[in-house]
């Protein structure tokens, strides 16, 4: 077995021809972690999913946020491990609804340990890259550890979700800062994408 | 004739982009579907915000289902069904289990044997001639 490879190989710049933006786009995408088929997925770098297949008759979930921001608040943070530094993942998500169907199906689901991989799209692609176009463009948060539900909260009065409910996601202790879904360019992964749906 | 939910589907599919008819085809199903117009604002967005509430508004009601999301055809349909979440790149085209034709699915895999494990479903191959039992001796 191999140790890892400690050693920093790119240089830190600022992109003016492709300048990076905050923020990501409305739709986010999960899927129930146990239903990835693990033994297929394929890797283009330690950091990038060239695939995500999922076991037979499994599908994903789209998640639409409305607002100007949506996903806000969503973040990664890095902390120190017990034997390395690890990453954490924290990914808001409002759902403007308070019915049995969405306490049945997703909240309840969640509340009793389900786990999700989480796709957000950037918006910063990096589409312009030639070496590797579109390779920033799509996220996956709970890959390692999965995505848990750690608060919610429904607030009838709330004017931040219109009185629905507001859910946290997080991925605790992740081995790597970031991992990317590309499945070798960004029209490729939105038909990746399409294709789990 | 396309229905609603085909169109909007297609629509979904594309992501964005539209022209000015396809815009004017929008407004109209946001009012026969969500009872309302497309929101007034500059932001260019608000077409494709539009066609996804009325996507997820038909696949809740049960007018797109899943498998017409995934156009999943059965097994007597497709011999070759590629996983979900998988992308086959071919003579610079890109399938999915979406638009995989068997013909495509068999030249591929004849090129790379290994991507087996990236379909759920592939037909029996036919037995090479060396490895075919060799006929019993009366």
């Amino acid at each position: 077995m191999a140790n890892c490879d400690v050693l920093i190989s790119q240089d830190i710049e600022r992109n003016c021809a492709d300048p990076y933006i905050k923020g990501v786009e409305r739709i986010g995408y999960a899927v129930n972690r146990s239903e990835i088929d693990f033994s297929a997925v394929e890797f283009k770098s330690d950091n990038e999913l060239k695939s995500l297949p999922l076991v037979t008759g499994a599908k994903a979930f789209s998640i639409y946020q409305p607002g100007s921001k949506p996903f806000n608040g969503v973040t990664t943070t890095l902390e120190e491990g017990e034997i390395t530094v690890v990453a954490n993942h924290s990914l808001p998500v409002i759902i403007l609804e308070d019915s049995p169907e969405i306490s049945a199906n997703f909240i309840d689901k969640l509340m009793n340990g389900g786990e999700l991989v989480v796709i957000l799209e950037n918006k910063a692609k990096k589409l312009t890259d030639t070496s590797n176009p579109g390779g920033a463009a799509f996220k996956v948060y709970g890959y390692h550890q999965g995505m848990v539900l750690s608060e919610g909260t429904l607030d009838k009065y709330s004017d931040d979700t219109n009185g629905g409910w507001s859910l946290t996601l997080a991925e605790s202790g992740a081995p790597v800062s970031g991992m990317f879904l590309n499945a070798g360019s960004y029209e490729a992964t939105k038909k990746l994408i399409e294709s789990l749906l | 004739m396309e229905t609603t939910a085909e169109r909007i589907l297609e629509l979904y599919r594309r992501g964005g982009g539209y022209t000015d008819t396809e815009r004017t085809e929008i407004e109209a199903h946001s009012v026969s579907v969500l009872g309302r117009g497309v929101r007034k604002c500059n932001c260019e967005d608000r077409w494709r915000d539009a066609v996804i509430e009325i996507y997820m508004v038909l696949k809740r009601n049960g007018q797109i289902t899943f498998d017409m999301a995934t156009k999943t055809l059965t097994a007597a349909d497709r011999k070759y069904v590629l996983k979900s979440g998988v992308v086959l790149e071919w003579k610079g085209k890109y399938y999915t289990r979406v638009n995989l034709t068997d013909e495509v699915a068999a030249a591929y895999l004849e090129k790379f044997p290994t991507a087996v494990g990236r379909f759920d479903a592939v037909p029996a191959l036919p037995k090479k001639e060396s490895q075919k039992e060799a006929p019993k001796e009366n």
